[in-house]
């Protein structure tokens, strides 16, 4: 039975920043598309139609960034890792787990999102813990994300959360 | 049987303005996220998603495909011609075109889609304003192997904010 | 390059189902029941959702564009939906030159899928990118 997940290298990893991407310019027509699906099938606010700026919610990678770059040393993928951050790349030991689930996401909101706005996604390692459940021993990862805008003004920070056993 | 499906009405109603779009300005991300789509699982070509790859060809501007279609999602515009509602895609009345322009339809009960043929004009690019405009074609029908088979079509005129035409597009539909 | 009467067009070939349905219904706002529901496509009489006509339309675009070049031209392009696009199949758009008029190339172009069966039939005409 697993005793524990936890070595120093992961412990020590907390706050290590792993990637960056770049967002294309946001542009109305993705704001206005974004709006339209998030509210079907009532007619999205006028605001979002008009592009006044953009939803909370709205990905401004969806459909891919216009750059992507690995901030781990030795880390030559140039494959967008989506929601998560390179934990091999880290040099976490490969735990090998029954189940994944999604435990979350938090987030907290700094400036809108606007029209010609170009956004870049950092992501880094949050905390990793563990704790004793029903399933066995759990590990719980954080990932955390963190947008700003081309004036550096922070846009969000996201933590995900997820549970592995 | 009927000798025919097609009746005086239907027949005067070739030509008839039925509605009419205006498109919000072609953007950047409608082309490159479409390309990516018709392209998928390949990489869509530079000149689709790339400003200085595409400046470089005859166009000498990100240009969309030729099948684009800028009036996805929304119209800035659009202006209804008619008096008895659009027809929608999204419930299966063989008869929906005819309500629309407020006359009797020939009660068929199958359709299908009987193909589009497409002229293409000058091409779409990033800020091109586009408007469209859907009237009626003409009717036809022939005996086939599903009996007395309608063809009717819908002509669409696609013009950008100079007046050029970008294309013109008729779609049949079948009906049996 | 040197085109002839019989010439054939280097395909364009795409396995099909929801994942690139989805993606062309995202782009294209089609999002409608006979492409996204297996029991509507089954109401409709197709034994399952099937894709896009649009979406063939669009390959065949892709083959006579890879074709002709960047800075070629489609002239004009007319096909009918014969069959339906259901899950599962290997969709490849073809074309062969049948007529030279000058600079206007005359094609058929059809998608057909892994059997050979024609899908979506046509014809269209194009210019080569000088």
């Amino acid at each position: 039975m697993t005793e524990t997940y936890l070595n120093d290298t992961v412990i020590n990893a907390k706050g290590t920043l792993c990637s960056r991407s770049v967002s294309y310019p946001i542009e109305a027509s993705a704001i206005r598309k974004w709006a339209m699906a998030v509210y079907w099938p009532e007619p999205a606010p006028q605001k979002f139609m008009d592009a006044e700026y953009a939803p909370e919610d709205f990905d401004a990678f969806a459909w891919g960034p216009a750059s992507y770059a690995s901030l781990l040393p030795g880390d030559d993928s140039s494959v967008v890792v989506r929601h998560g951050i390179n934990e091999r790349a880290l040099g976490f030991p490969e735990w090998k787990f029954r189940a994944g689930l999604n435990g979350g996401m938090n987030c907290t909101y700094g400036v809108r999102m606007h029209v010609g706005d170009v956004i870049t996604d950092v992501k880094s390692v949050g905390e990793y813990t563990e704790r004793q459940g029903r399933n066995g021993l759990m590990l719980i990862t954080q990932s955390i994300s963190t947008w700003t805008n081309q004036r550096d003004e922070l846009v969000k920070r996201t933590i995900n959360t997820g549970i592995c056993y | 049987m009927a000798d025919s499906n097609i009746s005086e009405a239907m027949k005067a109603a070739v030509g008839t303005e039925t509605s009419r779009s205006t498109s919000y300005p072609i953007s950047e991300s409608d082309i490159r996220k479409w390309a990516m789509a018709v392209y998928w699982p390949d990489k869509a070509p530079a000149v689709f998603t790339d400003p200085a790859a595409a400046a470089k060809t005859v166009h000498g501007r990100l240009v969309a495909p030729e099948e684009f279609n800028p009036f996805a999602w929304a119209a800035a515009k659009n202006e209804l011609l008619l008096t008895g509602g659009l027809p929608s895609r999204m419930v299966n009345d063989p008869d929906s075109s005819e309500r629309a322009l407020g006359i009797e339809g020939p009660g068929l009960k199958f359709m299908l889609n009987g193909g589009m043929i497409c002229e293409y004009g000058v091409r779409m690019g990033v800020g091109d304003v586009i408007t469209g405009t859907n009237s009626v074609g003409e009717y036809s029908e022939r005996e086939g192997r599903l009996g007395l088979m309608l063809f009717s079509r819908g002509v669409s005129t696609w013009v950008n904010q100079n007046g050029e035409l970008v294309r013109r597009t008729t779609n049949t539909l079948i009906r049996y | 390059m040197t085109v002839k009467v019989g010439d054939e067009l280097p395909t364009f070939t795409r396995e099909t189902g929801f994942a690139n349905w989805n993606r062309y219904a995202a782009v294209n706002d089609e999002f409608v029941p006979i492409h996204m529901d297996d029991a509507a496509g089954e109401a409709a009489g197709n034994g399952g959702a099937f894709g896009m006509g649009n979406l063939q339309w669009a390959y065949l675009h892709n083959m006579l564009r890879s074709w002709i070049g960047e800075n070629g031209e489609i002239l004009s392009i007319e096909v009918q939906f014969r069959s339906p696009n259901v899950k599962g199949q290997t969709v490849t758009a073809k074309g062969v030159v049948t007529a030279i008029d000058g600079d206007v190339i005359s094609l058929d172009v059809w998608t057909e899928q892994q059997e050979g069966t024609k899908l979506a039939p046509g014809s269209a005409k194009v210019k080569m990118g000088k």
